[in-house]
């Protein structure tokens, strides 16, 4: 393919993913690894580098677009990202140095695709769990207030350990998949450790760009990170969430989200198909 | 700490993020512009990338930048992009310490050493 062609069909596919991420608060990497790999006939290890690059562009964008600090329990978030930088170092360890077949990891990131829409259509609870004093949450100081309603409300966790192996999980899929895994550490921090929505929105955008550093290290001193794969997929999720986080405020999101659903759904079982078909150790070797 | 500090730390982590980003996307721009400018007539084949390719090499990317390299420009970029969320946690560590929280200096340093050793991984492949 043409030099030029290549980089501007990849700068508006990063453009679409950043404005879609931004929407639908589930980051790009989702749409940019099909792209590059079933689109553009970029082998997978180089696809997933490049989006765990794009994920990082996404997440510190949207963090320094609405910073939130007062809200992100930036205590919570960094005792977590023990698990996830060490599951995605795992996640890593298994693309590059055990060689995982990539049509393995094509079904795989269907598979997570089908979750992730099943866990985003999901009504999100919103607790508010008694600081109980003695127990793990209290030794590890994992408690706070956060303004909601104009008045500062306090929270704290439970079953620590039970969220730290789900985000061990987020953080292996996301150096496996080159996404940000997200969907998972809400998860992790709603369902398990029963934190208040706002708090484990904002905390697992925090976590999310220091989990996909831990493993896009791996990738770009491994060598993966090529250039000109890299520059047009930066700039274009940068400028695509950019554009989202403004266009948010005018737009129905629940409609969005339905929409993103349904495409997220259609992706994944082209994934799963293509991997089963071993479509993505023919195109690249 | 006195929540002035507290605020100013917050600012300098939105700052840091912000100013990590723009710089990022600006210098991989201006890389890609020059980089597609003097090759506008090539071709690229995605499927020709090699199985094990070169570990990075940082005095390879110094020597390139030094001269004008456009794939080094556009590398140096993306490093910058990648070393933003690495800040994150050292201006968080900074934190802990002025709030002498001894427990979460531990955990910073982890989460620092924990990266830190990714980078020797993916130099032994």
């Amino acid at each position: 393919m043409n030099e030029i062609s290549f980089s501007l069909i990849l700068l508006f596919g990063a453009i679409f993913a950043g404005f879609i991420g931004a929407l639908t608060g589930l980051g790009g990497g989702i749409v940019i690894v099909p792209l590059l790999t079933l689109g553009l006939g970029v082998p997978m290890k180089y696809a997933v580098a490049a989006s765990l690059i794009s994920v990082i562009g996404t997440s510190s964008g949207a963090a320094s677009a609405y910073v939130k600090e007062g809200i992100t329990n930036m205590r919570i978030g960094m005792f977590l990202e023990i698990a996830t930088t060490l599951g995605a170092i795992l996640g890593a360890v298994l693309v590059i140095l055990v060689d995982l077949p990539v049509d393995i990891i094509g079904i795989i990131f269907g598979a997570v695709l089908i979750v992730t829409a099943v866990l985003s259509a999901q009504k999100k609870p919103d607790h508010r769990e008694p600081f109980v004093p003695g127990s793990y949450a209290d030794k590890l100081q994992l408690y706070g207030t956060f303004p909601h309603n104009g008045k500062e409300e306090s929270y704290s966790s439970r079953n620590v350990f039970g969220g730290f192996s789900i985000m061990a999980l987020a953080g292996f899929l996301s150096g496996l998949l080159g996404v940000g895994g997200g969907v998972f550490k809400v998860l992790a921090m709603d369902n398990i450790m029963r934190l208040p929505f706002k708090v484990s929105t904002t905390t697992s955008n925090f976590m999310i760009g220091v989990t996909a550093a831990a493993s896009s290290i791996i990738y770009f001193a491994g060598g993966y990170v090529v250039p000109s794969i890299a520059a047009p997929v930066v700039i274009g999720v940068i400028l695509g969430s950019l554009i989202g986080s403004k266009v948010l405020i005018h737009i129905n999101v629940q409609l969005l989200k339905r929409i993103f659903a349904i495409v997220v759904g259609i992706l994944a079982v082209y994934m799963i198909y293509n991997g089963y078909a071993g479509n993505f150790s023919h195109r690249s070797h | 700490m006195s929540q002035n500090t507290k605020k100013d730390i917050q600012q300098l982590v939105g700052n840091t993020l912000r100013i990590g980003v723009w710089l990022s996307f600006g210098i991989t721009a201006v890389g890609l512009l020059i980089f597609l400018a003097g090759n506008s007539g090539a071709q690229f084949e995605p499927g020709t990338l090699p199985a094990a390719p070169e570990n990075f090499s940082f005095s390879a990317l110094k020597k390139g930048l030094f001269s004008g390299d456009a794939l080094s420009i556009i590398a140096l970029g993306v490093l910058i992009l990648l070393i933003t969320p690495v800040l994150r946690v050292i201006f968080a560590l900074y934190g802990y310490w002025l709030e002498r929280n001894k427990l979460y200096m531990l955990i910073s340093i982890i989460v620092l050493g924990i990266i830190a050793s990714s980078l020797f991984i993916g130099a032994t492949h």
